[in-house]
């Protein structure tokens, strides 16, 4: 069997990146949300809110410290996958990636330790800064790292001389076409997925009946952010989409799952579709009569321009664009379902005791990393077959490895992102089961991981500390 | 748990709650332009707002 490296090395890019994205994702939200908490807890001294906060810091501690590990490989893959990308876009992508560390890793590195240890060590003023700094970080990151990928959509600032991309204008680099309308749709994913992680966490311990106080205050705040975060992600999804249509029509084309060149009048509003790109039709088509000309062209009577109208060799593989898009929609659509009928029901005064409300909370709690995933591989497969749009095509960017090396490296990456990920469920759920009340001041160390395995070492925390700082 | 058997009042506040929240995704999706869907936008952060800080009786049952 033939292994291709180019198949082999988008398949791993992928597979790493999809596993990173989860945890600054919820870094970014749980960090806001930590901000958020421990300020309601200085103002009001509410024992509850210093609750929230110990036990969402342990949570986020954990997430942090997988988000930093996978998103160091991902750096070193531009080496292993795609070295000819690192060769030529270095000179644009390689700065930002630095700043990021500079900025952003720094200022996180610093204040961490006093965010996680520090409770009882200084002042809960400077341990507020430093929850602040820590949260501001995240964010500060996620715009290096969103700038670099928006340069990719959207290049700007550049000249290419001898097959290299030479830099002529850094402004245009850092804010080229899409990053700011891109940074804000990634920024509001973050805080939406924290705040229905929040919320899911504590409608389950409403609905077991146990730690009441902490989960109706987990609900009910998780609640009101991703009502405001939710509202704010529709209409910034909407200027992105604009965006992305004046720049990547070939992305919102097949987003759509529209082949040909003018849709009929009114156009429907597809919702599954059977995809065949070698004729360039739909086998399958499950679509709403005149939403498409409202939702995409935002007329009665619009047209929706399908993905023929891009030559063939430019065009990225309909079905892995529309499903990434749909699904991030769908999730939204339902997001915003939850929020509106949280509003209803906090007006009726029964957002703590409708228990098909507070089911739905907890089913819902995985919808923004979801969504974000999803969201993502709209953004990068719709960039096909462009790694960098209009200028490095992907095939074109594959380092000279042989496939058999990058399908052993492949399979190392997915052991031990498996081991990663059991241990962050395994813990994660420890933490939630065993409840906020026996959470501990700062982060522990237990030694080893087999002592951490240790169900006995978790109860031992728990009474070492019994009701400090409440 | 809400017990409240069926009527006609309350199928047509569902109805127009559904409505509403239609209206409001749409407004904010800017079916009806840039200019209404920042209002919407505003609106509808003021409403979550103002009903967010209402007093909840639920909090006092613990």
């Amino acid at each position: 069997m033939k292994l291709d490296p180019e198949v082999l090395a988008r398949v791993q890019f992928a597979f790493t990146v999809t596993f990173h994205i989860i945890f600054p994702t919820m870094s970014i939200g749980l960090a806001a949300f930590l901000m958020v908490i421990e300020g309601l807890w200085l103002k009001t001294k509410d024992p509850v809110y210093l609750e929230i906060y110990r036990f969402w810091m342990g949570i986020f501690a954990m997430g942090f410290g997988v988000g930093v590990v996978t998103g160091i490989v991902l750096s070193f893959e531009f080496g292993l996958g795609f070295a000819k990308f690192a060769q030529i876009a270095g000179p644009a992508i390689g700065p930002s990636i630095g700043l990021e560390v500079l900025t952003a890793f720094f200022l996180e590195a610093g204040f961490l330790g006093i965010m996680l240890f520090g409770l009882k060590r200084v002042g809960p003023k400077l341990h507020f800064f430093a929850t602040c700094m820590v949260a501001l970080g995240t964010q500060i990151s996620a715009s290096w790292i969103l700038s670099a990928n928006s340069w990719m959509q959207t290049p700007d600032g550049i000249t290419i001389e001898n097959g290299r991309v030479v830099v002529t204008n850094w402004l245009r680099v850092i804010h080229n076409p899409s990053w700011l309308v891109r940074l804000p749709h990634m920024l509001m994913a973050a805080f939406i997925t924290g705040s229905f992680f929040v919320a899911g966490v504590g409608a389950w311990y409403l609905l077991c009946g146990k730690h009441e106080n902490f989960g109706r205050r987990t609900v009910s705040l998780g609640l009101g952010f991703a009502t405001v975060a939710v509202a704010c992600q529709l209409f910034v999804g909407d200027l992105l989409y604009g965006r992305m249509l004046h720049y990547q029509p070939s992305k919102m084309q097949a987003a759509e799952g529209f082949w040909e060149e003018k849709s009929a009048s009114p156009a429907p509003y597809n919702w599954i579709i059977v995809p065949d790109q070698a004729n360039q039709r739909n086998r399958f088509t499950l679509a709403t009569p005149v939403l498409g000309s409202l939702w995409l062209t935002h007329s009665l009577r619009g047209r929706v321009a399908g993905l023929k109208n891009t030559p063939r060799d430019l065009q990225p593989t309909m079905g892995m664009v529309f499903y990434g898009f749909h699904v991030m929609f769908t999730m939204a659509i339902l997001m915003f379902f939850m929020v509106a009928v949280s509003l209803w029901l906090r007006v009726q005064k029964r957002l703590f005791s409708t228990r098909w409300f507070l089911r739905s909370l907890v089913i819902m709690t995985p919808a923004g990393f979801i969504a974000t995933i999803a969201g993502w591989y709209t953004a990068e497969t719709g960039r096909q077959p462009w790694v960098i749009w209009g200028i490095l095509r992907t095939a074109d960017a594959v380092s000279p490895v042989p496939g058999g090396a990058m399908l052993s490296t492949l399979i190392a990456f997915v052991v031990i992102y498996a081991l990663f990920i059991t241990a962050f469920l395994i813990f994660a759920f420890r933490m939630i089961r065993r409840g906020p009340e026996d959470a501990p001041d700062h982060a522990e160390a237990s030694g080893s991981l087999m002592n951490a395995l240790r169900t006995q070492v978790m109860d031992h925390a728990a009474t070492a500390h019994p009701g400090e700082g409440r | 748990m809400s017990a409240a058997p069926f009527s006609a009042r309350r199928a047509i506040g569902v109805v127009l709650a559904t409505l509403f929240g239609f209206g409001f995704f749409n407004a904010l999706l800017g079916v009806f332009g840039l200019p209404a869907a920042i209002i919407a936008l505003l609106l509808f952060i003021s409403l979550a707002v103002f009903i967010f800080l209402r007093p909840q009786t639920e909090r006092k049952q613990s």
